[in-house]
């Protein structure tokens, strides 16, 4: 068993549902090997640096599992034969850089999660703040304003 | 470095700053190619690999930031090239 990362890029014109179809099938092909998923990220659309295949932005998905070699060997067979992936890297983690990966797989979870919390607080108050502008127009119109200010702040500070 | 006025140019030489492993100092042992932060600050324009001679980088780091670098050019986070 060893750590490795797998980032492969899908065009951005693949539509959502079928680039979620392609990642679940690629997440499969590990956890039938015997994989274990630390981390399978969808990184999010992106400039590439370069031009692949006449497409000039991305979408890269990442995936971090403690795998056999052999499983690595079939995920990338797999993705070559996939016409929708445009690129993709299988590096081996050394073991002081996975255990480091790893932790910070965790700690960007916790914030992830303490993130989407504030966002609900936020969005629950600012739901409050519009319920008693409903109830009193006038006077509290601004306040509504700065409440929304309140929230891009905190959320910043993350 | 600037040239003060009255300084010729062996005083320049003497004051130049010595240069040093950043890496070392951060006593890392590898170089994540995802992390294009510190890659970046070792491409200048012309997307080339920062030379040890510039950079100061030893031997070892200068090793794993090549293959980072070169990795990341793979995955397209940074050009092979830029003309």
């Amino acid at each position: 068993m060893h750590t490795y990362e797998t980032i492969f890029i899908t065009p951005p014109t693949l539509s959502e549902e079928d680039e979620q179809t392609l990642v679940g099938t690629m997440a499969q092909v590990v956890v039938d090997g015997g994989g274990q998923f630390t981390v399978k990220e969808r990184m999010g659309r992106r400039r590439l640096a370069y031009p692949i295949h006449k497409h000039d932005e991305g979408v890269y998905t990442r995936f971090l599992y403690d795998a056999d070699p052999a499983v690595t060997k079939e995920l990338e067979r797999r993705i070559r034969l996939s016409d929708n992936v445009i690129r993709s890297l299988t590096v081996r983690l050394e073991e002081d850089w996975a255990v480091a990966a790893k932790v910070e797989a965790v700690e960007d979870a916790d914030r992830r999660a303490r993130a989407q919390a504030e966002r609900e607080a936020a969005e629950a108050e600012a739901e409050a703040k519009s319920r008693e502008e409903a109830d009193d127009r006038e006077p509290l119109d601004r306040e509504v304003d700065e409440g929304a200010v309140d929230a891009d702040d905190r959320d910043d500070e993350d | 470095m600037t040239t003060r006025p009255g300084h010729g140019g062996r005083r320049r030489f003497l004051f130049r700053r010595r240069k040093y492993c950043k890496f070392c100092e951060l006593k890392s042992n590898w170089i994540d190619y995802k992390d294009l932060k510190t890659i970046q600050s070792y491409i200048p324009e012309r997307s080339k690999i920062l030379p040890r001679r510039i950079s100061g980088t030893c031997s070892k780091h200068q090793r794993l930031l090549m293959r980072a670098i070169k990795r990341a050019r793979m995955i397209a986070f940074v050009p092979f090239t830029s003309d």
